[in-house]
């Protein structure tokens, strides 16, 4: 395994920028960690050493470029939950059991990384994981809420918590509150702030400062009780964060009494679960935030991740992730590297040894604000209604997913999530058998139509459940080729792929390439939100389904806006525009649809999507094309030029000889070029007009002598192919006479 | 090698029903594009009206009747056909494949499955978009490592020019796994679109062997596809995604049975989802490893 999997040849040149970058993070680091492990119900240094681990351990052999690892925020209800199942009222005990289980799930999560199934949270509905993101953000926010106003109450859910409302209230302590919900309050307003000062240090950071300056003002440590009016208010140490005098003594060793329970092993499976899964996530965000636009390696992370949870564990420390706080943080100060992570987990040691007198200062409540923070960003309130745009039967998931996960635990939500979506996918599909063939089938192909550029077919059902199979033939495209993934023979698409697919699209785009979906523009969707469920219609009796705008017509509409043309979405059937053309001798249009109208030069030109047939009934066959005409002020000879290959024989001017150009045998090769009248034909043809064909090499053209049509491809063309096309049109018609002439 | 054409001998199975109609005037059309001898299969008792009704079949068809000989067989109808094949020298067996209902894709009747994992001689699967109703302009072979692979190319050749396609697109399917399929990061994509490059040269190389021969034959233009992907459906989606008019493919090396359904494998990917006409070319009866 290689060291620093970006090598180590330019840390001279990053590491003093890593190491500032590596004090900020070790700030936000220690108080972070502290408040996961405290709400967690575990001893508070145990969230802190993950970070130690990760920085001078999995560091080093990171599949991350610039990763800072921590302790796994969506693991508190696991972990809070796990600790009273296998303990009881023994904590310590439980603690201690949790920890096997800790080491054990970092086993198991190294074995799924040596058998490279860093995928396992790619194939779990997109709409479950954000519920599992929404219900720890709950979680959070419901067990902070009385540590927040330092009430002694603990409400286990949500339901308890407004239930135990009014004793919360009538138990809320208000100087412990004050700093509570300032912390709060510094949190959310922190990042508004343009103030150079103000900025320059982290929120977390603020709000440990100026609570622990308020503590030690108010005289937390050693007790102290103030009246206001008649009413006394008691301040102790039971506020304050309790570190052990002896930082060794924070090291707590596993007991694997428990190893052969059921209860033992869901607890590993959720374990592994969820941090594999807030790992990945991430892992992805931390990637789009790389400035040098690198790609991780999630089997490698997973892996390596999983050594360090289980060393974590070992010494009493909870699970190591790559976490996105520190991450976030360590690049928005420039650092370039792994060494972040390094130098970072030095300093918390260094800190958390050197100042642990002073971190017993730290008041709950202030941790309590900065989680709670956390928690909201997890709830993500936009969230929830972006998903009901997407489709009710995705707000379905994510409901029952939510109240399963609440009401009873994570794995139970996840199990319950999956099914939900199984199921809506077998009423869509009607049969329980294709989802067993969904499973064992291959559906995609993806294969080189020219250098470098790629097209991915989908064929059949795409679902979360053999999305691995075309994430492998995308991974594979490299990172400069052109994709084009074609879904005009797939017949369903579920909103996980269309996710995956729009992330796809950022990330190729973003390290240089293009990626365009292209054939879903006549799929059927319930909402108008680009990511809802396609389904062809196959023509049987449904509820009317609105079309959607997909992301390819989105983009051709900004193409319109672009060049002030028009662009018509609506679909029109039995068009006779066509027939004038030779190509369309033996065809029928079916449908045309996105319509672009515009001019180039003094010429019109419309550029639209065809569907045509050929033959009827039994010799029937489908076509889908994008078709440019340019419509010309000033007649030209009628000629047809056709490739070689081109998807049809059509006989076009039959009996005409191919008219050759001496001087221009690539395109006397390449071309047949034939028409009625050679001489006005070779006319037209002036040198630069060939030198222009040759190097391009349309698939078709053919003038009826008003009009010209392009073909570009055999297929739908995507954005960029259109837009080559109006170039290439806009060139040719240059070579047309026009009336000025 | 031995190559199966010119077919000398085609045969169909024919019972009494619309369609089968239909079969019998592909067939015959078939039989005189080829110049070949027809025999026409009845799984059945054999009755002088049914004889009488063959032949008054037979006389609206295209072909000579001198040509065409009926075989009546009683039994098992795949055993009595593969059997009647075999007796009569037959090169090129033809057999229609059904429509699924209300589903817009074709699915391989029982019978037809069978005779395609069993034949001994060359086998035509004609869908409802029939090769020869139609102009045929696509026609996808498999260029398989395989040495039957080169009289199941020249044997595409030819049946290609009998119908009048301008080329053909052999389709080589790469096992990705053999290519090393590991992308997690950049240096693996990176290793890997090397490698798989190297794998396509090799590829065209070996092809040109291929090449050669097609040229003695009068080859038409040839397109090379080289595509990783699972061996079998690669081909057939790939016939699907290009709205092919016949797939060629070589016929399996050793005899499928049950199981090959269950693990979907190579041929029966197409056979269960055909995309278009299929063509399974069997270099001669004796050839069958």
């Amino acid at each position: 395994m290689r060291i620093f999997s970006n090598g180590l040849k330019d840390w001279r040149k990053s590491w003093k920028g890593d190491l500032r970058a590596s004090i900020s993070v070790a700030f936000i680091a220690i108080p972070l960690g502290l408040g996961i492990a405290l709400a967690s119900g575990v001893p508070p240094l145990a969230g802190v050493i993950p970070s130690v681990i990760g920085g001078l351990l999995v560091a080093w052999f990171s599949g991350t470029n610039l990763a800072v690892h921590s302790t796994p925020k969506m693991l508190i209800g696991v972990t809070a939950a796990a600790v009273i199942t296998l303990g009881g009222d023994n904590l310590l005990l439980g603690y201690r059991l949790f920890l096997a289980a800790v080491v054990v799930a970092g086993l198991v999560q190294f074995l799924l990384g040596i058998l490279r199934l860093g995928v396992i949270g790619d194939i779990i509905p997109a709409s479950v994981i954000k519920s599992l993101l929404a219900a720890v953000g709950v979680i959070i926010i419901v067990k902070e809420i009385p540590i927040l106003i330092g009430s002694h109450l603990h409400p286990k859910n949500i339901v308890d918590l407004f239930m135990d409302m009014p004793q919360l209230m009538a138990d809320l302590n208000p100087l412990v509150s004050f700093i509570g919900i300032a912390s709060l309050v510094i949190m959310f307003l922190h990042p508004k702030f343009e103030t150079p000062v103000i900025k320059a240090i982290p929120a977390v950071v603020w709000v440990i400062l100026l609570s622990v300056g308020y503590s030690y003002v108010l005289g937390f440590a050693e007790g102290n009780s103030f009246s206001f009016f008649s009413h006394t208010v008691q301040v102790d140490a039971a506020f304050l964060i309790n570190l052990p005098s002896n930082i060794t003594d924070a090291i707590v060793f596993p007991d694997m009494s428990h190893i052969g329970t059921m209860s033992f092993w869901s607890i590993v499976v959720a374990i592994v679960l969820i941090s594999s899964i807030e790992g990945i996530l991430s892992t992805k965000a931390i990637d789009r935030l790389d400035p040098l636009k690198r790609k991780s390696n999630l089997n490698k992370e997973l892996r390596v991740a999983g050594l360090g949870t289980a060393v974590s564990g070992l010494l009493g420390g909870l699970p190591v992730i790559p976490g996105i706080v520190p991450s976030s943080v360590a690049v928005s100060h420039n650092g370039k590297g792994q060494l972040i992570d390094v130098f970072q987990a030095i300093i918390v040691l260094v800190l958390v040894v050197a100042l642990s007198s002073q971190l017993q200062h730290i008041p709950l409540a202030a941790l309590a604000g900065i989680l709670i923070h956390t928690g909201y960003k997890l709830l993500n309130p936009k969230e929830i209604a972006n998903i009901y745009r997407i489709g009710s039967d995705q707000l379905v998931i994510f409901l029952i997913t939510l109240v399963v996960t609440l009401t009873s635990d994570l794995l139970l939500g996840i199990t319950c999530g999956i099914a939900a979506t199984l199921l809506i996918h077998i009423v869509r599909l009607r049969s329980v058998g294709k989802l067993f063939n969904i499973l064992f089938r291959p559906n995609v192909v993806s294969y080189e139509e020219e250098d470098h550029h790629f097209l991915v077919s989908i064929k059949g059902y795409c679902n979360f459940l053999n999305y691995p199979r075309l994430k492998k033939a995308l991974d594979v495209i490299p990172n400069d080729a052109t994709i084009n993934v074609d879904l005009s023979l797939a017949e369903f698409i579920d909103h996980t792929v269309l996710e995956h697919l729009a992330e796809y699209e950022e990330n190729h785009i973003r390290r240089g390439g293009n990626f365009e979906i292209i054939g879903m523009d006549t799929h059927f969707s319930s909402t108008d939100h680009p990511l809802s469920v396609r389904f062809k219609n196959n023509g049987k009796k449904r509820n009317p389904q609105k079309l959607t705008l997909t992301s390819r017509q989105l983009k051709l509409k900004t193409l319109a806006s672009e060049f002030e043309w028009g662009f018509d979405l609506s679909v029109r059937k039995y068009i006779t525009t066509f027939e004038q053309f030779h190509l369309f001798k033996y065809k029928t249009v079916d449908r045309v649809y996105n319509k672009l109208i515009g001019s180039i030069n003094t010429h019109s030109i419309t550029i639209q999507d065809v569907d045509f047939h050929e033959g009827e009934l039994q010799t029937r066959t489908e076509w889908q094309t994008t078709i440019a005409v340019i419509g010309l002020n000033n007649p030209i000879p009628l000629f047809t030029i056709e490739k070689e290959n081109i998807f049809d024989r059509v006989a076009a001017f039959a009996g005409y000889d191919d008219i050759d150009f001496k001087d221009f045998g690539k395109f006397s090769d390449t071309f047949n070029l034939k028409g009625e009248n050679e001489q006005s034909i070779r006319a037209l043809f002036q040198p630069n007009l060939l030198r222009f064909l040759e190097e391009e090499h349309p698939f078709r053209l053919e003038s009826t002598g008003k009009s010209v049509l392009v073909l570009g491809k055999e297929r739908l063309q995507s954005e960029i192919e259109i837009r080559k096309l109006v170039i290439f049109s806009e060139r040719l018609a240059s070579f047309f006479p026009t009336t000025e002439n | 090698m031995s190559v199966p054409f010119p077919f000398t001998t085609v045969a169909t199975a024919i019972a009494f029903s619309p369609y089968a109609e239909a079969n019998l005037h592909e067939s015959a059309r078939i039989a005189n594009m080829l110049n070949a001898n027809l025999v026409l299969i009845h799984v059945g008792r054999e009755t002088p009206q049914k004889l009488e009704k063959l032949e008054l079949l037979i006389s609206q068809t295209e072909i000579d009747s001198k040509k065409v000989k009926i075989e009546f067989r009683e039994g098992d109808p795949v055993k009595s056909i593969l059997d009647s094949c075999a007796e009569n020298s037959v090169s090129l067996l033809i057999a229609g494949a059904m429509k699924k209902e209300n589903l817009l894709k074709f699915y391989t009747g029982s019978i037809a499955r069978k005779l395609c994992r069993k034949a001994t001689c060359s086998i035509l699967l004609l869908t409802d978009r029939s090769v020869i109703r139609s102009q045929c302009k696509e026609i996808v072979v498999s260029g398989d490592d395989n040495k039957k692979t080169e009289s199941t190319i020249r044997t595409a050749n030819y049946f290609g020019k009998l119908l009048g396609a301008k080329h053909i697109t052999i389709v080589d399917e790469i096992d990705p796994k053999e290519s090393g399929d590991l992308a997690d990061d950049d240096a693996q994509l990176e290793a890997t679109a090397k490698k798989r490059q190297e794998l396509k040269l090799k590829e065209l190389e070996r092809m040109k062997t291929v090449e050669k021969v097609l040229e003695k034959d009068g080859a038409l233009a040839v397109n090379h596809k080289c595509i990783f992907g699972k061996a079998g459906y690669t081909i057939g989606h790939y016939a699907a995604a290009n709205r092919a008019d016949l797939l060629v493919m070589n016929s399996p090396d050793r005899k499928l049975g049950i199981m090959d359904r269950v693990f979907t494998h190579n041929l029966e990917y197409v056979l269960s989802d055909l995309p278009c006409c299929l063509m399974i070319v069997n270099p001669g009866s004796t050839n069958v490893v």
